[in-house]
């Protein structure tokens, strides 16, 4: 590191490294400095001159973008350095038509704040040119130009964090920031993860939901970790009477889409909160204790005329470790059978029991040195991963090597980007793997220059990161680690629960046959006769159910699969439950206020209980102690790849998270997100093979993968190669050899 | 910088708008919101509306701009501003009572028509954009011919009546 200066601040001496800026200096001796365009995290930019200091008694210099110098003199607080910020200050207001009686950022607004604290009282005449435009065609988020006050923060957030979509525009005293030709947000691409919201100072930019729904003051924070996907970012949730109704990022300093606006489904009015029982065609409304009866008495009745492996359950891996150990306690323990698993977490046993010490938080990526990331469009998913890997780029001088065929983001902030033809991604990581390894790849690779280039950034310490279907190829390659990603968020804590037909809590291996998975009990003949589903929603992802003769739901709406149901029991929503996420770290989740519904395990226990087993546990707390004594921590045994494998001919899928899509329908068709593109029904199509479909997007398409049909509207998306589609992700498809594409007449 | 401006209130206001129109490019606060206060208070002033608040404005804007500003253009529209707050003290303050010494700010101005001189041709009531000038066309057999009026209070100084004269009748008051 650089040697220390020493200067003084206000007639103290301090002591920093040197580079410091004199902000940060007076900000280690306790001292504030007014500031509105510099925020802590983005590059300062010295725009809007309110962190004046005066520099050895003569110059006044803005402190965000002055370096220490040894023997510098700084005073902060002199008449003239005040007297300038209260010009400052009169200047935005002479910009600023703002009507604190109804702004939304009163309270919170920096403007307001040094307005009062520098004492001024009459507010200078508004001089403006033309009016500056107001936006409130864009879906999420409402610009009002008339309040910015041309400091840049969110033009600094929006590059260093999201699309770089915003910037000044225009010039002299008609300055505006805003979009390229002020074009509303959606149309210049967006990735609405409200970055820019967070940085603006005043209210300039707003939630539009966030709109007449309490003052600032009015709003409580509770911070709670993001179930939405598997990065667990801690999200600082504000709710104004009982209900959320803003999200704003917490330590991480960032949330996409999903974080930031993905939970308005919470709010819909269509919970269902009381148990059902099917009578007929239709349900009634039944107590808890006739519901769980009937349950119990179903499946002990299932039970004795078929045996327990006529019983099966899939979990939804987005729920609390506690919930899905008392659910695979419940469905080993109590029904007897082994069918059981977590809906869309594709994960074999072998690399399973490798994980425990490999697996890594998202976060550590932050402070990798190199980063081998291998999976298509692994930033267009996950928003918060491109966040960690710029950190790592920033801050660690970091090395990245992609393996892609897309042309995606990742593929651009890339040291080496490698783009295998579809199909052939399995095979390049491979023949890297042979490199590092120290041996020649094998002949015949056309990407052999590259890979070598590869091969040394990586080195030999790199952390890898994968979506969950190719975990077990980058783990035999990565010695530091890896990192899962999946639209689950506690995916990992439905395996550590043991929710895997060849795994128990721990995960350990199972002893004796292992039972069917998720795919096998949704298969047609599949020998399951009595199915629970704990929130998870297969025929809202187009399935169809396998002949059952009992079938209960547990869900948070009645969603597609839940009309069919038995019985249906409500489920505390995403961010309704007290537990932990094993994110792979156990991280504890603080509850929002909810309907009053009983604690999933606690539904479990009851089950229990009524079909003649004794369960012990009287809190989460409880349930959590027992699951995490059974939790393993060293990796067990070795995982070899599966190696390249045989590309299929033809127009081949890849499987994404589209940013702005959840895991169930149920939460989608409930939230504005859903109205975005891409989301849950969105198609990838390369614009190749869109003008040879003769379809063009938005328009219905089907999608043709393993026999069964997906169907959903074009997206016409330039970052695919031709012969390539991205299908949106469901957690029972797993494309695997061609897809056929075809128009279709309306999207079911 | 040249300017044909003698009035220096609308020549610094001239400056400064040229510099907007120009150079400026808007990235740092200070720069356009104060150069567009100081335009709009020098406006006022030579419409005769300024006021002692203006003043004050003019006179921050003109210490603290070449302070403020991060390049020397800005810098500079603020020093011209501080000139002209030292050194035209007296137009300045001619301004605040509603006068331009250099006759150049057009709503001081007001103009008056030579009664010795008009032939009452009514070339300047045709020209007067404000219909602020009385009189009739001069007929010879009739013994009432009166010269041109102009009522002050609907003048606006434009001096377009001075340019249709051709007599050279008009002039300012």
């Amino acid at each position: 590191m650089g040697e220390q200066v020493r200067l003084t601040i206000d007639g103290r001496e301090v002591e920093v490294p040197q580079g410091t800026t004199v902000l940060k200096a007076a900000e280690s001796l306790g001292i504030e400095i007014p500031h509105l365009c510099y925020l802590e995290g983005l590059a300062p930019g010295g725009a809007c001159r309110l962190c004046l200091v005066e520099l050895d008694g003569s110059k006044l210099v803005p402190s965000c973008t002055q370096r220490v110098r040894d023997g510098m003199e700084v005073r902060t607080d002199t008449e003239r350095v005040r007297e300038a910020r209260r010009f400052v200050l009169e200047l935005m207001w002479s910009i600023h038509p703002g009507d604190c009686a109804t702004c939304e950022k009163a309270g919170a607004c920096e403007l307001q704040r040094y307005t009062y604290q520098l004492g001024i009282k009459e507010r200078p005449p508004v001089e403006l040119l033309e009016e500056p435009p107001l936006d409130l065609e864009s879906p999420l988020i409402e610009r009002d130009l008339r309040l910015c006050i041309l400091c840049g923060r969110c033009i600094a957030a929006c590059r260093e964090l999201s699309q770089g979509i915003l910037d000044y525009m225009r010039r002299g005293m008609l300055t505006l920031v805003t979009t390229p030709f002020n074009k509303r947000l959606d149309e210049v691409g967006c990735d609405f993860c409200g970055s820019c919201i967070a940085a603006c100072p005043v209210g300039c930019l707003v939630e539009k939901d966030r709109k007449f729904r309490g003052r600032e003051w009015e709003l409580s924070p509770t911070t709670v970790t993001c179930v939405l996907c598997s990065a667990g970012c801690e999200l600082v949730m504000d709710m104004g009477e009982g209900e959320p109704v803003r999200a704003r990022p917490g330590a991480d300093g960032f949330l996409c889409a999903r974080g930031k606006f993905g939970w308005d489904f919470l709010t819909g009015e269509d919970r269902t909160t009381a148990p059902l029982i099917r009578e007929g065609e239709s349900f009634r409304e039944a107590s808890w204790e006739e519901a769980l009866a009937v349950v119990a008495e179903r499946f002990s009745r299932l039970r004795e005329q078929h045996g327990p492996q006529a019983l099966g359950g899939i979990a939804g891996a987005w729920l609390p470790a506690e919930a899905l150990y008392a659910f695979s306690r419940f469905l080993r323990e109590v029904l007897g059978s082994g069918n059981l698993g977590a809906w869309g977490v594709e994960l074999g046993a072998e690399e399973s029991l490798v994980l425990p010490g490999r697996l890594r938080p998202l976060s550590a990526l932050e402070e990798a040195e190199a980063i081998l990331a291998f999976g298509p469009g692994l930033a267009e998913s996950y928003p918060r991963l491109k966040v960690a890997i710029k950190r790592a780029l920033k801050e660690r001088k970091a090395k990245l090597v992609v393996i892609d065929p897309l042309d995606s983001e990742l593929g651009g902030l890339a040291s080496v980007h490698l783009r295998p033809p579809p199909g052939k991604e399995l095979a390049t990581l491979s023949a890297l793997e042979a490199l590092l390894g120290g041996e020649e790849p094998p002949g015949g690779e056309p990407l052999g220059e590259a890979l070598a280039e590869a091969a040394e950034a990586l080195g030999k310490g790199f952390l890898a990161v994968a979506p969950l279907g190719f975990l077990r190829d980058v783990l035999a390659l990565a010695p530091q680690g890896v990192v899962g990603l999946s639209p689950w968020a506690n995916w990992w804590g439905a395996v550590a629960a043991g929710v895997h037909p060849q795994l128990l809590p721990g995960p350990r291996p199972l002893p004796g046959e292992p039972g069917l998975g998720p795919q096998e009990i949704m298969a047609p003949g599949s020998p399951v006769r009595g199915l629970l589903l704990l929130g998870v929603d297969p025929l809202g992802e187009g399935l169809e159910l396998p002949e059952l003769e009992f079938l209960v739901v547990q869900d948070v709406f009645l969603t597609e699969t839940a009309k069919c149901a038995d019985v249906f029991i409500p489920l505390r929503a995403p961010f309704e439950e007290r537990g932990t996420l094993l994110l792979p770290h156990p991280s504890s989740l603080t509850p929002l206020p909810q309907k009053k519904l009983p604690p999933t395990w606690a539904v479990f226990l009851k089950l229990s209980q009524l079909m003649g087993e004794t369960w012990q546990v009287e809190s989460t707390e409880a349930v959590w102690q027992e699951l995490s004594q059974l939790l393993v921590t060293e990796p067990q045994g070795e995982v070899s790849p599966t190696g390249g494998g045989q590309a299929a001919e033809g127009v081949l899928a890849v499987q994404l998270y589209h940013r702005f899509s959840l895991p169930q329908r149920a939460w989608v068709e409930r939230s504005k997100l859903g109205a975005l593109t891409p989301s849950w029904d969105s198609i990838g199509i390369s614009l190749a093979d869109l003008e040879s479909l003769g379809v063009s997007s938005g328009e219905p398409v089907e999608a043709s993968v393993n026999g069964g049909k997906l169907a959903g509207r074009a997206w016409g998306w330039a970052a695919l190669p031709p012969g390539l589609v991205a299908l949106p992700f469901r957690g029972g498809v797993r494309p695997s050899g061609p897809v056929k594409l075809s128009r279709a007449e309306e999207v079911a | 910088m040249t300017t044909a401006t003698a009035c220096p209130v609308l020549a610094v206001k001239e400056g400064l708008e040229r510099f907007a129109r120009k150079e400026m490019c808007g990235r740092c606060l200070p720069c356009p919101a104060g150069v567009l206060s100081a335009i709009a208070a020098l406006e006022r002033f030579s419409q005769g509306a300024g006021t002692q608040r203006d003043l004050e404005l003019l006179s921050r804007v003109g210490e603290l701009l070449p302070q403020l500003a991060r390049c020397p253009r800005g810098q500079n529209a603020g020093e011209q501003v501080a000139k002209l707050m030292a050194e035209e003290g007296e137009a300045l303050r001619a301004h605040l009572a509603g006068r331009c010494p250099a006759g150049e700010c057009a709503s001081l101005v007001k103009y008056k028509v030579v009664p010795e001189k008009c032939t009452m041709c009514d070339e300047c009531r045709r020209a007067c954009p404000q219909d602020a000038i009385l009189g009739e066309p001069y007929v010879a057999w009739r013994g009432d011919n009166r010269p041109y009026q102009i009522i002050l209070e609907l003048c606006n100084g434009c001096g377009a009546c001075v340019e249709a004269c051709p007599e050279g009748a008009i002039e300012k008051l």
